[in-house]
């Protein structure tokens, strides 16, 4: 039996597929993520000015913003609905696999939202700590 | 052919025997404002066999009435009088929202448990929206099924094989059972409502807007399902509609609802083409049609009253013709005027000796419009807009297909429109109509093609014209034009461009900021425009749209917000937003679709008025071929974003040539009696821009279609200014054999 080295057309393009969506979530995951970077530099010139004490200011901020951002990971749709919109309005048949694939991607994203949410609660313990 | 077999069935099965009953009725809803008179002392009868059609605005109470008869009263709702059906009260000062609220529970609970008993199985309702009747978490069988479960005591099996029948009898295919709401289309979706609720072989249907919110072709559709019903499976029938085109094809008798009120009641030839009302009258007179000659339509001055503080006297005396001093101080009495036809006016036998429809002063000067074939203010060559659903973030995460899926919304089109031209759009939604009429404009950027706004001479800015490599000056002949798809935002030259052409929205309650007074939102463009800082001369500017769009005085409306405004007025603001510029191109977009049907024909009037004082071009984006006929110089079809079908407006409505224009104008219903549809010549639903044929787009749903059309992209049969997209001649057509639409 040939085994063909190229792979086929629709691998490719299921390929395409995905890592389209792998770029679409580390898109979406970068955002809490630069907060998180942004949370933590930009107050330390004022920390070393004097006008308050980082690890006392910092780790409730962090833990307030981690919650936060666990809270709108777990309630916001990430453009769910409006894409399912443009779907209806373009006059696409959505079909039940489709649903699926919307809410399992939802999830990732929820979990990876959770997830960052807990970073930043460990971020906060880690400067009260030290 | 069907509406002879609707009368004959209806004086075949016409007896005494009355199923419904309703004596004084009325509901007061309470609100915060006051009591809200929903319905006012309603007298009705329906017997065995009828057909009865409701007709009215929104607001007069056609949906209550339904209700009502459903024993469905919302809770803030205080009934008086009682409806009775099939003998049995379901609507009284006992059973209503308010009264229920305060019953003892056993006493709710035994009420509610007969009213449930009646629901469905001795009367049934096709809700309207079809989409709001289905709860969109049930497969539609799981829905379908839930009114065997209820209602009878069938096991799992035989409700199985009958919702299976139920839908196959709706015409629908039973694989659809399986289906989510938002899997069907429009059609199924209402077919399927049609099906749930003639499951239990009711003996009255009520159909409450069944076909609203519908594309032409599937309101066809619906209408021809509904006749099919009333011949073979119910005895009576009771269609509610803001559509009198609608109400023509199914009724028997017509009763006419406004503010609350019945205003005249009879048969359909009784209503239709001879009423005695002046408000059924005017209602007809303002309902474009596109099987009778085209007349200048009056349309119906003001809006309808205030139902918490109605007027004295006669409700419709301040915007009726026929008001005299009297109608202003007394209520008309609901009298006979013919046996078996009543009407709720002073003046009855004047209206009813003053002619039908048609009779009313011919203004056909009013149409006139002077324009020169030659001189061309907007040039669109191969324009084209596509959408690649991929590239938003959201798109790439959650779609699941693996190719691109790119929606040629607009196609490479091409078209001249002339100055002073009002230049009609036609098409089902999703043709590509809004995004033609936006990327015509620029208001959304192109992806490809020209279109080119002619300018006066030097109006240009040359210093910013030829900049990013663009020459956005073109001179055609001897005329200065401004290349539109080569302009970029923050150009000196782009906000020449948004001053020269401008745009009416859809939807009047969405356009307008609710925190604007009519005022602000008219100055804004004056502000962002720089047109003048004095505020005089704004004042005077805005008072002068005001005016010239028919709010006046304009002072009763300069400082009023716009929910202080009807649907009419609020549409007449957004067009003197559009207007107080002195744009050139003027995009109408569906402008009268969210209007009551006695507000459009006055804002049509206003759009033919605007064209001829100022002069200005206006694309007129509609679904409606009947209104595009009326208001329209020239007609352009668009289908799945190809422009299939152009010519003059009488020409594509008088003789169509492109099976697509064919199918759409049979769709029309046309508002008189006993009028027999033709077939529609169409195979299913539009779908979508995404996997066009590689040859002629209309070719899957063409009942002329051949090989060829699947692979060839069509020429351009031509005669004279009227063109269509197509491999056939029109004896060609003729000579083929159409495949079953």
């Amino acid at each position: 039996m040939e085994v063909s080295e190229e792979p086929a057309e629709d691998e490719m393009a299921q390929a395409r597929n995905l890592r389209l969506s792998r770029e679409a979530i580390f898109t979406y995951a970068a955002y809490p993520l630069l907060l998180l970077g942004a949370l933590l530099v930009l107050p330390l010139p004022f920390s070393y000015l004097g006008i308050f004490h980082y690890s006392t200011v910092m780790p409730d901020v962090l833990v307030i913003s981690g919650i936060s951002v666990m809270f709108f990971g777990a309630f916001y749709d990430f453009g769910a609905k409006g894409y399912v919109m443009e779907l209806i309005d373009n006059h696409f048949r959505i079909t039940e696999i489709d649903m699926n694939h919307i809410y399992k991607q939802q999830v990732k994203l929820m979990g990876i939202y959770i997830g960052l949410g807990l970073l930043y609660v460990v971020c906060g313990v880690i400067i009260f700590a030290f | 052919m069907a509406a002879e077999l609707i009368q004959k069935k209806s004086s075949a099965q016409k007896g005494t025997e009355t199923i419904l009953e309703v004596k004084d009725f009325s509901v007061k809803f309470k609100t915060f404002r006051g009591e809200l008179n929903a319905l006012d002392r309603i007298n009705l009868e329906l017997k065995n066999g009828e057909i009865l059609g409701i007709i009215g605005e929104s607001g007069s109470g056609k949906s209550t009435l339904a209700l009502s008869l459903m024993g469905m009263i919302p809770e803030n709702g205080k009934v008086e009088g009682r409806v009775r059906l099939f003998g049995k009260t379901v609507a009284a000062t006992d059973i209503s929202g308010e009264a229920l609220l305060k019953m003892k529970r056993k006493k709710a609970k035994i009420l509610s448990e007969k009213l449930r008993n009646i629901r469905w199985k001795d009367v049934s309702m096709v809700f309207q929206g079809s989409m709001n009747a289905f709860n969109p978490v049930y497969t539609i069988y799981k829905q379908i099924a839930e009114v065997y479960r209820i209602h009878t005591d069938y096991d799992e099996e035989r409700i199985r094989k009958k919702v299976t029948e139920t839908v196959k009898r709706a015409g629908l295919n039973p694989v659809i059972l399986n289906s989510f709401p938002h899997e069907l289309s429009g059609g199924m979706k209402q077919r399927a409502v049609i099906a749930m609720a003639l499951a239990l072989n009711p003996s009255l249907v009520i159909a409450d807007e069944p076909t609203t919110g519908l594309d032409v072709v599937t309101q066809a559709r619906i209408i021809t399902e509904l006749k099919n019903i009333v011949i073979k499976r119910v005895n009576s029938m009771m269609i509610i509609s803001h559509d009198i085109g609608v109400v023509a094809q199914l009724a028997t008798r017509v009763v006419v609802l406004y503010s609350g009120w019945i205003m005249e009641s009879g048969s359909i030839e009784d209503i239709y083409l001879r009423p005695s009302n002046p408000y059924t009258k005017a209602s007809l007179e303002s309902y474009p049609s596109i099987a009778s000659e085209k007349i200048f339509m009056k349309g119906i001055p003001g809006t309808p009253p205030d139902p918490i503080n109605p007027p004295p006297g006669c409700r419709f005396a301040p915007r009726c013709f026929f008001a005299r001093e009297i109608c202003s101080r007394e209520e008309p009495p609901f009298a006979q005027v013919e046996p078996g036809h009543f009407s709720k006016c002073h003046f009855a036998a004047e209206v009813i000796s003053s002619g039908g429809r048609g009779k009313v002063e011919v203004k056909d000067e009013q149409f006139g419009s002077g324009v020169s074939a030659d001189d061309k203010v907007l040039i669109v060559e191969n324009l084209s807009k596509f959408y690649d659903l991929r590239t938003s973030l959201a798109g790439r995460l959650f779609s699941r297909a693996s190719q691109r899926r790119i929606v040629r919304a607009v196609d490479h089109v091409s078209l001249d429109i002339r100055t002073s031209e009002i230049l009609g759009i036609v098409g089902e939604s999703g043709s590509g109509k809004t995004t033609f009429g936006r990327t015509a404009i620029a208001l959304i950027p192109s992806s490809g093609g020209d279109v080119k706004l002619k300018v006066g001479t030097n109006e240009l800015s040359k210093s910013v014209s030829e900049s990013d490599g663009h020459a956005i000056g073109i001179t055609v002949g001897n005329e200065e034009y401004m290349d539109v798809t080569a302009l970029r935002r923050g150009q000196r030259n782009y906000k020449l461009l948004r001053k020269k052409t401008q745009i009416i929205f859809q939807d009047p309650y969405d356009s307008l900021d609710p925190k604007m007074t009519v005022f602000d939102v008219i100055r804004e463009p004056i502000i962002a425009h720089r047109t003048t800082r004095d505020p005089e001369q704004v004042l005077m500017m805005v008072r002068d749209t005001l005016a010239s769009v028919k709010l006046t005085p304009p002072e009763n409306f300069l400082y009023r917000y716009p929910h202080e405004l009807s649907g009419g007025e609020r549409q007449r603001v957004a067009a003197a937003r559009a207007l107080v510029l002195r744009p050139e191109v003027l995009v109408a977009d569906e402008p009268i679709s969210m209007l009551d049907v006695s507000l459009r024909a006055g804002f049509m009037n206003l759009l033919l008025e605007l064209r001829n004082r100022f002069g200005v071009t206006i694309i007129y984006i509609t679904h409606d071929i009947a209104s595009a006929r009326y208001v329209s110089d020239r007609i352009v079809v668009l289908y799945l974003g190809i422009a299939v079908e152009m010519g003059s407006s009488e020409d594509i409505v008088r003789y169509p040539h492109h099976p697509y224009t064919r199918a759409l104008i049979d769709a029309v219903p046309n508002p008189t009696p006993n009028w027999n549809p033709r077939e529609l010549k169409i195979v299913g639903d539009i779908g979508n821009a995404v996997n066009v044929p590689k040859g002629c787009r209309f070719y899957e749903r063409c009942v002329y279609a051949q090989d060829m059309c699947r692979v060839t992209p069509p020429p351009v049969q031509t005669d004279g200014a009227h063109w269509y997209l197509c491999h056939f001649t029109q004896e060609q057509l003729a000579g083929i054999t159409p495949r079953s639409g």
